[in-house]
């Protein structure tokens, strides 16, 4: 497995989010995290990239230990963070936000052919390069984000919510390229409240609840789990 | 690449002012000191506070230190090694103060930096107190002209250090730190160290020209070398002038020093209020400033 976190502990100061939380994510999969809001979900995101500060628990990444290491450190691993509300840099232009995205030492050489690569993933893109992040819709911010975050040459993407508050047709876009990772090696970690969407992409899926994993499967097995159809298709 | 033109620019006419002490007065030759002064705080200034978003309000306490510094030591070390020691400990002071600082954001950061240089200013004048010194004389200052071009160096290396953080991996990190901090960090800037060493180079230079301008002034008052007006006014004319371009400041001290020697002869109450309406003006209208980027922009069709 490229990612192992074993019994992680986190949160806000003293306030506890996560409580054990023991996942794993392989190399040309998707694994999806599902669960309500407040679950944890943005927490141990977060807490992966090196935003927050283990608590307990390990994380281990392409075989060594990282809990410790600051962002950037993480990021020089090979472990990109697509965050929540996508943060793109909003005053500069698309061009410089995904030039940005290669700013660590391991995605300095070749960040043109890849930037080139984002344009021909994400053709709106190239239209408006040299518009400020600002500007663009809410889609498009979100690609750019995307985009922003394989700059980095990661070998494991964390999304976070990439499709909150998006139109279906770009909603559409986003698990085509979630597809288009997966295809390229790349291990996703997908956090998603579409859980019906998300159980379709991912090969495994944990569902969260209160900081702690409470059910953990294949994705097609946990779509017919009897707790999580009851929690979130609402059938029993 | 209009960066290197706007450093061969700034640089070149700090070079052509070269000639001031041999052509002009030495009313004139003061006149240049003043301005390569501001000229060299407002670029340094616009490396930490311009790129990174973090509004220092207390820069002076770099330049104060140095003054204190150079005085202090003034019958013990010569001036060609206590200036760039100035320079030295201002960075130093800066490095001490930068970790736990740089923690806080926004209006704290304002307010925490404009408070350290008000608790040194008040250390230092406890310490000299202490002392038996209310303020100190020194004798035996270097004449005019090589303050002048002490201070034209100064001037042109803070334009080329400011170059220099720009054009490389730190000061596209400090933009992206001023933009979103939290998308610089997962796009993996070392955000703590950028900011850091960014404050330290923002700080050498402000030091070295605090130790000069005590030569300059031949006496050393503590009220005077911690002068939060200082501050103020690097600020100033790093906004007016623009504070994310390294003609910028340049531009900003050139009007406001100019602005300040029509006015204090005549109405020096009256500089103060157009001052804080520049400021106020330009923060609100014309964030950029006289060279923005921004504007650059906007004005730039899509």
């Amino acid at each position: 497995m490229l990612l192992e976190v074993e019994d992680l502990a986190g949160g806000y100061g003293a306030a506890r989010v996560l409580h054990g939380v023991t996942l794993a994510a392989a190399r040309g999969a998707v694994t999806a995290l599902l669960g309500a809001n407040g679950a944890g979900k943005t927490t141990l995101m977060r807490t992966l990239a090196g935003l927050l500060p283990a608590a307990g628990g390990a994380i281990r990444f392409a075989g060594a230990e990282v809990t410790a290491l600051p962002a950037a450190a993480r990021v020089e691993r090979g472990i990109a963070l697509v965050p929540e509300g996508r943060l793109v840099f909003p005053a500069l232009s698309v061009a410089e936000n995904l030039r940005l995205g290669a700013i660590a030492p391991r995605a300095r050489a070749g960040w043109r052919t890849r930037a080139d690569e984002m344009y021909a993933l994400f053709p709106r893109l190239r239209e408006r390069a040299r518009q400020p992040a600002g500007a663009l819709s809410g889609g498009e911010q979100q690609m750019l984000a995307i985009a922003r975050g394989l700059m980095s040459r990661p070998d494991l993407v964390l999304l976070d919510e990439p499709t909150l508050g998006l139109a279906p047709a770009m909603v559409r876009v986003v698990f085509d390229t979630i597809e288009r990772m997966r295809a390229l090696g790349l291990a996703v970690l997908l956090a998603e409240q579409d859980v019906r969407r998300a159980l379709q992409a991912a090969d495994a899926a944990y569902v969260i609840e209160h900081g702690r994993v409470i059910a953990a499967g294949r994705g097609a097995d946990l779509a017919a789990d009897a707790r999580v159809r009851r929690a979130y298709f609402g059938v029993d | 690449m209009s960066e290197r033109r706007d450093a061969v620019l700034v640089l070149g006419a700090l070079g052509a002012g070269a000639a001031v002490p041999a052509i002009g007065s030495d009313y004139w030759t003061g006149f240049a000191i003043t301005a390569l002064m501001w000229i060299a705080l407002a670029q340094s200034w616009s490396v930490f506070s311009g790129l990174s978003g973090y509004v220092s309000f207390g820069h002076v306490v770099f330049y104060g230190l140095g003054a204190y510094l150079v005085v202090a030591t003034w019958d013990r070390l010569s001036p060609a090694l206590s200036v760039p020691l100035a320079a030295l400990a201002a960075a130093a002071f800066a490095l001490a103060i930068g970790a736990p600082v740089l923690r806080v954001r926004g209006p704290y950061f304002v307010i925490l930096s404009f408070g350290i240089a008000e608790l040194v200013k008040f250390v230092v004048i406890a310490a000299e107190a202490a002392a038996g010194h209310a303020s100190r004389l020194i004798l035996r200052t270097p004449d005019l002209a090589a303050l002048f071009y002490l201070m034209l160096a100064l001037a042109a290396a803070a334009t080329a250090l400011a170059w220099a953080v720009r054009s490389t991996r730190l000061g596209h990190g400090l933009r992206a730190i001023r933009e979103d901090e939290v998308a610089a960090e997962t796009i993996g800037v070392p955000v703590a160290r950028y900011k850091l060493a960014a404050l330290a180079l923002s700080a050498a230079v402000p030091g070295a020209v605090g130790g000069t301008m005590a030569m300059r002034a031949t006496y050393f008052e503590p009220l005077q070398a911690f002068d939060p007006m200082v501050s103020f006014t690097m600020i100033a004319m790093a906004v007016i002038g623009g504070s994310d371009d390294l003609r910028g400041p340049v531009l900003g001290a050139l009007v406001l020093v100019y602005l300040s020697e029509l006015l204090w002869a005549g109405a020096p109450q009256l500089y103060m209020v157009i001052l804080g309406a520049l400021v106020l003006g330009f923060a609100l209208f014309v964030p950029g400033g006289l060279c923005g980027r921004a504007g650059a922009r906007r004005a730039r069709p899509a």
